[in-house]
């Protein structure tokens, strides 16, 4: 017989006695069947497990579906959930910042150069590169993007640093919650440069509000994705925002 | 299973209290730990019960999570390694209780219309190609293949067979290289290439 007829009459086989097969015993442990697949059982434990498994199709599901592969984006979207009483956005030893926003002037057409000092303390320095219009003496410079340019958006450290820091850029959406944004980041030094352009944002056209977040775990970062910034705003984290005008050109 | 329930059970309980402390690195590092237990349970629990069949599996783990973390973490801070089960078999448990919880209301009432109408039993009438194999020769085949395979050949006819899984999936599921399938699978072949000149005869 060929392997296929051998296999088929298998597969009959096994359907005409799934009879025998007990399944109502107390559901397996979890851990020891992660421990079994993970090899880490003696012989002697394996083997009962093994056993276990052959009688009960139920564990051999469980077994299946702990066998699946859990994405970030499945963790993420478990964890952005969780109420604040679940997760504290801010530890004890995060600083607080108080933005203070210097006055800009300038003319269509040029390049903006923002300077947003934080506290001493808060240690970044907010500055904006390219874009074509900025409003007079606004604390909210506006700022525009196209099809045709890009901003550098840079967080510079005062005081260089090698400890882990990392940058999140967020938009608010439709409802005021955070979304994130993928612009490319480089780092050095404990300071940060975003490069954004229309294509790397997939923003619609229109006025955008953008949040700068920089937090030593990037487990913060991700913590704040989907709520109100207002929201999340008095934890001691670091914001800097941004008013940003797409443009469809 | 006490060597395997002793040996990190330490790191465990301090990820659990730093959990209870709300930090967000423990919070994360746990979630990433348990979700593939919690998911797997409520696939399973959703899968069983047709009267939860419109619950988004998605929803009910979450629903599971929040009571895993919340006021402090207090259902995880019950579990207790001495009462023997691992921390995944004791979310398991917790999971099943929830995720039937969250469908209890929902269930109520299409249960209630189940009891009423016609019930869509599965079809007891064995398939046509099952007819192929007479049940005498099929027990017979089954006994001869249970004595001369050890439990992980079994395991692999089972998971090949029964279940229908193929190759790759069978070897994920088992945690062993694919290779180590077909070795499995062709044994088993040439056992039952074995036991049928005997049946036959």
């Amino acid at each position: 017989m060929r392997d296929e007829e051998i296999d088929q009459l298998l597969q009959h086989t096994e359907r005409a006695t799934a009879g025998v097969e007990n399944s109502n015993e107390a559901p397996i442990d979890e851990g020891v069947l992660l421990a079994y697949r993970a090899n880490r059982l003696s012989e002697a434990e394996a083997e009962a497990v093994e056993r276990r498994l052959v009688r009960d199709p139920e564990a051999r599901a469980l077994l299946r579906e702990l066998s699946q592969d859990v994405s970030q984006s499945e963790v993420d979207s478990v964890v952005r959930v969780l109420p604040t009483n679940v997760i504290s956005l801010a530890s004890r030893r995060r600083r607080v910042v108080t933005l203070t926003v210097a006055t800009l002037a300038a003319a269509a057409g040029l390049t903006v150069i923002l300077s947003l000092r934080t506290t001493p303390q808060a240690g970044y320095l907010l500055e904006v590169e390219g874009g074509t219009s900025a409003t007079r003496g606004d604390v909210r410079p506006a700022l525009v993007l196209t099809a045709e340019n890009r901003l550098l958006v840079r967080l510079r450290a005062e005081r260089a640093t090698t400890e882990p820091r990392v940058m999140g850029v967020f938009v608010e959406g439709e409802q005021g919650q955070l979304l994130a944004l993928s612009p490319e980041v480089a780092q050095h030094a404990g300071s940060f440069e975003a490069t954004l352009t229309r294509a790397n944002l997939g923003l619609a056209p229109g006025p955008q509000r953008l949040w700068l977040l920089v937090a030593e775990d990037p487990a913060v970062l991700r913590a704040v994705v989907g709520r109100p910034q207002r929201a999340v705003a008095g934890d001691g984290l670091a914001w800097h925002g941004l008013d940003l005008e797409v443009r469809s050109e | 299973m006490k060597a395997l329930l002793g040996s990190d059970e330490a790191g465990t309980l301090a990820l659990i209290d730093r959990v209870s402390r709300s930090e967000p690195a423990a919070v994360r590092t746990l979630t990433e730990r348990l979700l593939p237990v919690v998911r797997a349970r409520v696939r399973r629990l959703l899968a069983r019960r047709p009267d939860l069949a419109q619950l988004d599996a998605n929803d009910v783990v979450q629903h599971v999570f929040l009571r895993l973390l919340e006021n402090g973490a207090s259902q995880l801070k019950k579990w207790s390694p001495e009462r023997g089960a691992t921390l995944e078999g004791y979310v398991g448990m917790v999971s099943e209780r929830e995720a039937g919880n969250v469908g209890q209301k929902v269930a109520s009432r299409e249960r209630f219309e189940a009891q009423e109408g016609d019930v869509e039993a599965p079809s007891v009438e064995p398939s046509p190609e099952s007819r192929v194999v007479e049940r005498d020769t099929a027990n017979r085949l089954t006994a001869f293949l249970s004595a001369e395979l050890p439990p992980k050949g079994q395991l692999v006819l089972k998971c090949l067979y029964a279940d229908g899984l193929d190759a790759d999936e069978t070897a994920r599921m088992l945690g062993v290289n694919r290779q180590v399938v077909y070795n499995w699978q062709h044994r088993i072949r040439v056992l039952a290439r074995q036991f049928l000149p005997a049946a036959v005869g």
